[in-house]
């Protein structure tokens, strides 16, 4: 029900505001990356650690005989195309799974602040304060050296980087929505708490979350493929983004392209999200009308 | 009403304001300390982390001892308060010298860097934003902002191997790595300010838009004032303030992206100095490289605060230039 009602308001603003182009354009890069990680192993031509070591550094467009590397090969002699694609999956799974960790614990924080009050929210003000205080890769770095690394630390650490920003945000708009009328005269007609939490402040509330996750997916994305270009994220034989960056990082007088493709596509996509974020701010987000940022 | 009394009353709210501030401050240190210390010791037995596999039981004992490892995690969380207020952290574990001696080695080094790519992001941002306000909806504004977003989106690894790319190895005009000479400052300090002039310039934009739009500059503008008065007296001071507490969220995102542009560049500093540790899981390293971190995020938003008073015309103590 939720889903139709934001998919309404979607397809009404996209009828009501003249959608610009550049948004268009991020709409259809996104769509791209998201049917590329869903269909990685149909899509690329081979398989992501498939080594033609006669092959090593070949050139965008380089073709033997029934091989051929749109984008090149690296220092193994793996194609970069295929490389790429399995390391879009891979990043954006990460980064999906961080921020839907992440988002959930916030939001379930920021409920339990706002409507415990008292100990409650002291307690988890104070723990919004200190992750505010900590630079996210400082603390993720910490994490992963001691934690050891493995796929579900990982995603714990990347959901580190924004869980206080969820807190924050509902716990403001719970206890305003707890001032108004409608949720007033609910609590008049006697309706459980829990009731008037899900069933009428959440939908409430749910635009302004939706515009929070899309803003903040950027910081994510940055975040896994920070620590993966550092060596400390996603471990070969795995492929990531970031990883590609950092090994591409050596051969960069010779080969450049095996560090420029990967990093234009992580630019591309965090540009496509912080356009495509800052779009629906700005059109869906009621909590920017009146009282400001 | 006498001014006196007035102007007491208001260093009274100011102080009580600070005396929280201060207060909040060291709640906040001691809780990212009590985070770092629990998230640390409880990842598993330093002792077996880092000794060789085969080494006897009584020689692990012996280290254990030496590191304090063998008493409760309560007795050593207690120590561990004590130490720190003694300054004193532990011992690398990689080269046996004292942790924070490392950590204020590294921390200088930091300090240039971020100094220097903050004042490339203000000398940039700020002037790109307000010009952009002025021009608000014209190509000039488009223009800009669609740079500033750029500038928001690139990752910092990215930009620093673009820049090292044509820099270094195509033009040869500047080094890539090592922090010896003025030289080696230029790459990692843009790569990690243009970004952030990119931010700077986006939200100062905000709230320059924000400000202009104000009945007060109208007024201003009506009694008669020059574009350059309103702008000082009157638009500069409110905006200045949300780019301030801004400023304030940044120093993280100058942290962070100094790690990055530090391993980068291999410039010897506090980010470079964590990243490796964190390789060789150095534990009292990475303990002082994070808390040395938080000291300076709760430092530096304490110092926004006390300038905000300093800057925001409604808490002007003064009260010569309230509007």
């Amino acid at each position: 029900m939720m889903a139709a009602q934001i998919g309404n308001r979607i397809a009404g603003a996209v009828r009501r505001f003249r959608v610009p182009w550049t948004i268009r354009l991020a709409g259809v890069w996104l769509l791209c990356m998201v049917i590329i990680s869903l269909f990685a192993p149909w899509i690329a031509p081979y398989s992501y650690a498939e080594q033609h070591l006669q092959f090593r550094f070949a050139l965008t467009g380089d073709s033997h005989g029934d091989l051929t590397f749109f984008l090149g090969t690296d220092h193994l002699g793996r194609d970069i195309l295929s490389r790429i694609i399995y390391a879009i999956r891979t990043s954006i799974f990460i980064a999906l799974a961080g921020t839907t960790v992440g988002a959930f614990v916030g939001v379930t924080l920021g409920f339990i602040a706002a409507r415990f009050r008292g100990f409650a929210d002291h307690a988890i003000m104070m723990a919004v304060d200190a992750q505010a205080s900590l630079p996210p890769l400082f603390l993720a770095l910490g994490f992963l050296a001691f934690f050891g690394n493995n796929i579900i630390i990982f995603i714990l650490v990347v959901s580190l980087d924004g869980w206080e920003r969820y807190t924050r945000l509902v716990r403001g708009l719970v206890k305003s929505e707890q001032q108004s009328d409608y949720i007033r005269a609910v609590e008049g007609l006697g309706a459980r708490p829990r009731r008037v939490l899900f069933a009428h402040i959440l939908p409430n509330i749910v635009a302004s979350l939706v515009v929070q996750v899309t803003l903040n997916f950027p910081s994510t994305i940055l975040l896994e493929t920070s620590l993966s270009f550092l060596g400390l994220g996603i471990q070969p034989p795995g492929t990531s983004l970031g990883l590609m960056l950092g090994e591409g990082r050596r051969y960069l007088l010779n080969a450049p392209w095996i560090a420029v493709y990967p990093g234009s596509v992580i630019l591309l996509t965090t540009l496509s999200i912080c356009l495509l974020g800052d779009w629906a701010r700005d059109h869906f987000d009621p909590t920017l009308n009146g009282s400001g940022s | 009403m006498d001014v006196g009394i007035g102007e007491r009353a208001m260093i009274s709210r100011v102080s009580a304001f600070l005396g929280q501030r201060i207060f909040r401050s060291m709640i906040t240190l001691l809780i990212a300390v009590t985070i770092v210390f629990f998230l640390l010791r409880t990842a598993g037995d330093p002792a077996s982390i880092l000794l060789p596999p085969e080494t006897p039981g009584d020689v692990k004992d012996a280290y254990r001892t030496l590191w304090g490892l063998d008493r409760s995690l309560f007795e050593q969380y207690v120590d561990y308060l004590i130490a720190i207020i003694h300054g004193d952290l532990g011992i690398s574990f990689a080269d046996s010298r004292p942790a924070t001696t490392i950590v204020l080695q590294a921390l200088p080094k930091s300090l240039l860097l971020g100094g220097t790519a903050l004042s490339i992001g203000l000398c940039l941002g700020l002037p790109l934003g307000v010009f952009a306000a002025m021009k608000h909806n014209t190509l000039i504004d488009r223009a800009v902002m669609a740079v500033a977003i750029s500038g928001y989106a690139i990752p910092v690894f990215f930009l620093g191997i673009l820049l090292i790319l044509e820099f270094s190895l195509r033009l040869r005009w500047l080094p890539s790595a090592g922090s010896a000479t003025w030289a080696h400052l230029v790459l990692p300090a843009f790569t990690l300010g243009l970004p952030l002039s990119g931010r700077i310039a986006r939200f100062s934009r905000t709230a320059a838009l924000e400000v202009l739009g104000r009945p007060y500059i109208r007024t201003a503008k009506a009694k008669g004032l020059g574009q350059f008065m309103v702008l000082s007296r009157h638009a500069a001071p409110n905006a200045a303030v949300p780019v301030l507490m801004f400023l304030g969220i940044e120093i993280g995102s100058i942290l962070s992206g100094g790690a990055v542009t530090e391993s980068i560049f291999g410039w010897p500093g506090l980010g470079r100095l964590l990243v490796d540790s964190a390789y060789n899981r150095d534990l009292p390293v990475v303990q002082s490289a994070i808390l040395c971190a938080t000291l300076i995020m709760v430092l530096a938003n304490f110092f926004v605060d006390l300038m905000h008073f300093g800057i925001d015309p409604r808490l002007s103590i003064s009260g010569t230039t309230s509007k």
